[in-house]
């Protein structure tokens, strides 16, 4: 089964760059721009791991998708959450780590490490 | 120096005097002296904090940072402060938390603090006024979600006696009417928590619908700001050309 990869941002530039790091990494790619639909995209796709940004407009931030996401009883153990944020502030790691976010990426994050934390939390295809 | 040196040293420099002073005063024996100069400490305190946010958000270098926000949590954090001074005048503070839980609003904690603050502490004003023997005084606070807004109504209830009859009574510094009270209570408060309001992309309405109910709407949009078509940070953009190069080797060595 193929993995699948769900990437939120509300920033289309940010979405185009991870799609085009996470080309070739056997991957199917989705996206959503706001946290309302992400969590309905992730609850009809299932993805294998969810790149997440916290700050974005709407009824939702990224925070609440990963907490959704995270005590969903088919999604918590299956689904990796990876939080992309510009907020590095001790409170801003805290709320991640109150969701149970998998990992936490710091804005402006490089390609490579993004991949990495990737390997490092799915198991390859 | 700038405007906002000055008001660095107005919050710096003047209000912790005051401070001390009323801290002080817990030391002497009570009195009634000295029960009338803490009141009068603690509301010069609140004034010049409140002169100070208000000469800033109507200045022209107003920066809306972006906290993240919980409304509740927040409201429920001004009401505790503002529940010594409800109690005193006589208004029982009605909080109706919402069915489902709320989306965090994005903007400068402390200035949202300080429109809330404003905005009750605006209802228990005019709640207090032409009592009546008998009459019930409260201010109620609700919350709507709507689409991509959250509402936030405080209505105080009881004999008031604040009547805006435009939006330019709103206008801070705006000179009170000679004879009236009215013209002068407005002045502070609901300029400032609209301005504010204004400021983080929401907006503040005002029912004045009979004589015995006021009601404050304020409108705030969830999450962050609309940013869709904004071009990426160049940070963002930098950090990626700099591995773009490690990038592609990766990609060689897993096509080999």
């Amino acid at each position: 089964m193929k993995r699948s990869a769900l990437i939120v941002d509300d920033q289309t530039d940010i979405r185009k760059l991870i799609s085009i790091t996470m080309e070739g990494e056997a991957f199917d790619l989705h996206e959503a721009d706001n946290g309302v639909d992400a969590w309905h995209v992730a609850q009809s796709l299932r993805p294998t791991v969810v790149l997440l940004d916290i700050m974005m407009p709407g009824g939702m931030d990224g925070y609440q998708v990963c907490e959704k996401i995270k005590t969903d009883p088919i999604l918590k153990d299956f689904t990796k959450v990876i939080l992309l944020t510009a907020r590095a502030q001790k409170t801003d790691l805290e709320k991640g780590a109150s969701v149970h976010c998998d990992a936490y990426l710091v804005k402006p994050f490089s390609p490579l490490e993004l991949l990495e934390t990737i390997d490092r939390l799915v198991a390859p295809a | 120096m700038g405007l906002r040196d000055i008001l660095e040293l107005l919050r710096d420099e003047v209000v912790p005097p005051v401070n001390y002073f009323t801290s002080r005063l817990a030391e002497v024996p009570a009195s009634v002296a000295t029960s009338l100069l803490d009141v009068a400490g603690q509301a010069l305190s609140q004034r010049l904090y409140r002169l100070a946010d208000l000469v800033e958000v109507f200045g022209d270098d107003i920066i809306v940072s972006q906290d993240r926000i919980e409304l509740l949590v927040l409201l429920k954090s001004v009401c505790s402060e503002l529940e010594p001074r409800a109690h005193s005048m006589g208004v029982r503070v009605d909080l109706q938390e919402p069915a489902q839980s709320l989306p965090p609003i994005y903007g400068n904690e402390r200035l949202i603090r300080r429109a809330l603050y404003e905005c009750l502490d605006n209802a228990f004003i005019h709640s207090r006024k032409e009592v009546v023997a008998g009459q019930k005084l409260r201010v109620e606070i609700r919350f709507t979600l709507s689409g991509e807004h959250v509402l936030l109504s405080v209505r105080n209830q009881g004999v008031t006696q604040l009547a805006v009859k435009s939006q330019d009574e709103l206008l801070p510094f705006a000179t009170a009417k000679q004879g009236t009270e009215k013209g002068s209570t407005t002045r502070w408060g609901l300029p400032l928590v609209q301005r504010i309001v204004g400021l983080h992309g929401g907006n503040m309405r005002l029912n004045t619908a009979d004589e015995e109910t006021v009601q404050v709407l304020l409108e705030f949009p969830t999450g962050a700001p609309q940013r869709g078509h904004v071009r990426m940070d160049i940070a963002q953009a930098q950090r990626y050309a700099h591995d773009l190069a490690q990038l592609m080797s990766r990609r060689k060595k897993e096509a080999a």
